[in-house]
Parts: C-alpha cells; structure tokens; sequence
C-alpha cells in the first residue's frame, strides 16, 4: 500500500469521525432536550399541578389565582410544606412517593446552577400543558425567581440534602 | 523440604473507561499477565523488521563485494603502473651497482683497508664483467674473503673473484642446460610478474573466499550489474552515487524512512478505524430511547397515586398556611324588594341590590315615583313601599 493511499484513507477517516461526532452531538443534545421535556412534564403534571390544585381548593382560589399569591407573598413551596412538618413526613413516608424520591435520587445531587437551566425546559413545557399557571409565572414580578427557589427547596425538601453552594472568584 | 513460593499479588489496575463505556484492552498491553504468548501484530511487525534487516545486511554485503572488487582493480592498475615505471628504470639506470642495505652494512664493519680493497675488487671486476647478476653475486663472497683473510693482497682478492665468477658461470650453464626450456626468461622482470601474481592471488583469493562465504547467492546488486537495463535505471535514480558530494542520505536511507513513513501511517489508520468504530457504537447506542421509552409510562403509572398524594398535601398544607391576602369574600349585598303602585295604573314588584334609591321611573309610563311617599292625581311621584 502506497503512502498516498494511506494518506487519503486516514483523511476520509479522519473526515468520517467529524461527521460522526457532529452527528452524535445533534442526537445527544436531542435526545437530552426530550428527556428533560418528559421530566419537565412528569413534574408539573405529577407534583407541581397537584399541590397548587390541593392548596388552592382549600383556600378557595383558582390555582393561577393561589399561584399569583404566593409570588405577591414570596412563600416558596418548601416555605409552606415546612409550616406542617407532620403532614409532610407522613407525605414522604407513603410507598408510592418513597419510589418516585428513589427513582428521582439523582437530582439530589444537582447544582443549582442545573436547577437553573431546567427552569427554562419546566417553563417550556408548563406553556404547552397550563398556559395560564406558565403565565403568571413569567409576567408576575419575580415569578421566575419563586419559582427558582421553590425548585430548590423542593429538592432539599425531599432529598433532604442542602447543597452548599461555593462561589468561585 | 520444598518451601512454597509465595504467590504475588496482583496489581488492581482499574479499567478505563471511554464515555461511559468500559475499554477491553489486552491485558498484555495492560501489563496484567506475563507475556507468555505474543500479540499476532507484535508477530507481524517483527516479521517486518527482520525483512527489513535481512534486506539491509544482502544491499550492505552487496556494497562491501562492489567496494572490495574496486580496490582489487585499482591494485591490478597500480601494479601494472609499477611494473611500467620498473622497466624504465632498469633501462636507464644499468650501470648503477645495487647494493642492499644489509651488504652495505657488512661492508661498513670491515677495517678501512679490508672495505677499500673490497669495494676496488668489487669495482674492477664488474667494469669487466658485464654480467649483473654475477656482479652482484660476487660482493658477498668478496666480502666472506675479505672476513676469512685479512691482510691478503688485493690482486690475490681479484685472482678469487675471478676464480668464483667462473664458478657461478659454470654452474649456471650447468643449471640451463640441464633444467627445462623455460617459457618465461627469469629476469627482475619475470620474477616481479611472478610476484605480482602471488601477491594479487594472495589479495584476491582471500577476499573472494570471504565474498563467497558472506553471499551464497546471487546479490541484488550482482543482478543489478548483469542486467543493463537494471543498471541503468538504478543509476538514473542514484543508486551508485554521483560525482555530486553526498547530501547524508542514500537511497537505502530514504527507503527505511519510507517504510518507517507508511508504518505509522498504517499505525494511525488502525488507531481511526478503532475510533470510528467506537463512534458508530456511540452513535447507534439506544440506552437513552430505551430510558425515554420507559420513562413515559413509569410516570404514567406513578401519575395517579402521585398526583392524589400531592394534592392531599397541598390540602394539608393550606390549612396552616393561610396568606393574609387570602381572605373571606364579603358577603353579598342584601337584596330589597318595593311594590311599586302608579297612577298609570302599573302595579308591580321591583328589586334592588342594597337600599333602594329615593325615586325610580315607573317601568310602564316613565313618571318618576317617590319611594316611600303616597300616590298622588296631580302626577307627584307615588308613594312605594319598602319591600320585602
């Protein structure tokens, strides 16, 4: 074999693998923005919903209405499930949700900075499945920031870890 | 008694790891087991090395044959030169006695008288003698009488040259007539022929038999010199030098460098093959569909319990945590019916939310009415009641 045949075949190889690793980027980011759109739908639909739905009957308002108050008042979710600490260690301790907290343990572990960006895929995907909660969210000022924060409290809420953020310089 | 070798322990060398997916690599190569056996691409490169070395030694024993057979020539030429000066020089230079270093020094341990004598007995008799070889022949035994007698005459020294010139003419005579009509007369010229023989023998055949042993066949660069053609082309790309000065590098040079070139091409060739190969696993690996897959109905399953047991939660929840901005709705306003009584003759039920204002229109002609008042002809607003 000649050394400009050799030549020629490393650089269609050499060729091939960039287009390979283009390729497997595209399909990874893709298959990453759907995963996290499943997750962002199981959450909102499993848990988000449910307990503004729960919290709102009682207090005899629409969940968009409740979710407007709880901005104006800047009670995030884990501030209101601490106020009833009996109520939410019965919670935890229910089978159904001790197997979602174990199948969900990984985001124990998350950064706020991750928490962060699934804000964004959350808010995307609340605009598709309640477009009215989705927008009270993004036009109440500081809704984005409740809903950041009651992300993380929902996290330490139920995984019990607070994460102890160290800022770089 | 036998002791037992202590077994050593294996070094835990952990397995890398490549995006997640575990590396087999051969534990050769990892240093984990001894290297009984080898790698076939060990083999292979071995192989080629040791062609390539067998390839070398033939072209480099090739060179050491064409260099030697040069120097053989060029000894043959420098001979022949010799000889050519040597016959000039005897034809001009006859009359010169030669005198070895070995007689002269003889002649030089004599007493003064003994050397005179010696040298005037050596002179006189080769001016008459023109025979160069017995002249020359005569300075020893000259020299051996001269030892043996010392204080002889010098005219019984020439009576004994004399008498032993003879002698030597005799036994040569003798010597030709009996020995062989020789082909080749035995002069300096004959014997240095004789020699030069010898002597080139005795260079040549040493070296051919070292030639003959380091190459049982035929080299390629034998081949190269009987097939003209070969030799040609060979010359045209340089194989046998130029009369340019070397620039370092020879053919053989460039073409180790070549094969060493397309190795590592072939080596980085495999090295992309394995990586592509590893990407086209990468790129079909379904692990992240088949989690999607599964996670659409786990959720799906874990949606109605989950979702009962959060909104019971929030329901809890909310019972300790009231915002004050959450209070209860006022209560509504409450509702006051008049019976309303005019002239037009309407007559008819009339409700308000809270208290009713102090005068209405009559529904029918429009005539305001006074409530509470009382009915009157001249078209004052009628009296309404209260209501209910």
């Amino acid at each position: 074999m000649t050394m400009e045949t050799l030549r020629k075949q490393i650089q269609e190889l050499e060729s091939d693998i960039a287009k390979l690793e283009e390729n497997i980027r595209i399909k990874k980011a893709e298959k990453a923005t759907v995963a996290a759109q499943v997750q962002a739908r199981i959450f909102l639909e499993s848990i988000f919903a449910p307990y503004m739905e729960g919290l709102c009957d009682v207090w005899g308002l629409s969940p968009e209405e409740g979710l407007r108050v709880l901005i104006n008042e800047k009670a995030s979710l884990d501030m209101i499930a601490n106020d009833n600490r009996e109520a939410l260690t019965e919670f935890m301790s229910q089978p159904e949700v001790r197997v979602i907290t174990a199948l969900a343990s990984p985001l124990g572990n998350v950064q706020d900075d991750w928490i962060r960006d699934k804000m964004t895929v959350l808010l995307e995907v609340m605009e598709k499945i309640r477009p009215a909660m989705a927008n009270i969210i993004t036009t109440t000022p500081g809704g984005q920031d409740w809903f950041y924060e009651s992300l993380k409290g929902l996290r330490n809420l139920l995984f019990g870890k607070p994460q102890i953020n160290i800022e770089k310089p | 008694m036998a002791t037992r070798k202590k077994k050593t322990e294996k070094e835990n060398i952990p397995e890398p790891i490549y995006k997640g997916s575990r590396i087999s690599i051969d534990p050769n190569l990892m240093g984990r087991f001894r290297r009984v056996g080898r790698n076939p691409l060990d083999d292979e490169l071995k192989s080629e090395d040791d062609m390539l070395a067998h390839d070398l030694k033939s072209m480099r024993v090739d060179e050491i044959v064409l260099k030697r057979r040069a120097r053989i020539a060029k000894l043959q030429k420098e001979i022949e030169k010799l000889e050519k000066e040597t016959e000039k020089t005897e034809s001009n230079d006859s009359d010169i006695p030669r005198i070895s270093v070995a007689m002269a020094q003889q002649i030089g341990n004599l007493p003064p008288e003994e050397r005179n004598k010696v040298i005037e007995t050596y002179a006189a008799f080769r001016s008459i003698d023109q025979s160069k070889g017995r002249g020359d022949a005569l300075l020893p035994l000259l020299i051996g009488y001269s030892k043996t007698n010392p204080g002889t005459p010098q005219i019984n020294m020439l009576d004994y040259a004399k008498a032993m010139s003879d002698q030597l003419k005799t036994g040569i005579d003798l010597m030709k007539s009996v020995a062989p009509p020789q082909d080749k007369p035995s002069n300096v010229m004959e014997f240095m022929k004789v020699m030069k023989d010898l002597v080139v023998e005795g260079v040549r055949n040493p070296l051919l038999q070292a030639i003959e042993k380091t190459q049982p066949q035929a080299g390629v660069f034998e081949q190269i010199l009987l097939n003209p053609d070969l030799r040609t082309a060979m010359k045209d790309i340089g194989m046998f030098g130029s009369r340019e000065p070397r620039t370092g590098s020879t053919n053989v040079d460039l073409e180790i460098e070549k094969l060493r070139g397309e190795r590592e091409l072939s080596i980085k060739k495999l090295d992309l093959e394995w990586r592509k190969s590893m990407l086209e696993n990468d790129s079909k690996d379904r692990r992240t569909d088949t989690l999607l897959t599964a996670l659409t109905p786990l959720g799906a399953i874990l949606a109605g319990p989950a979702t009962q047991r959060m909104r019971q939660l929030g329901q809890q929840q909310a019972t300790y945590h009231v915002p004050p901005v959450v209070m209860p709705p006022p209560p509504p306003p409450p509702e006051n019916t008049i019976q309303i009584r005019c002239s037009c003759g309407y007559e008819g039920p009339m409700t308000f939310l809270g208290p009713p204002p102090d005068k209405i229109k009559c529904p029918t002609c429009g005539q305001m009415l006074v409530v509470g008042g009382t009915p009157i002809d001249n078209g004052n607003p009628e009296e309404a009641d209260t209501g209910t």
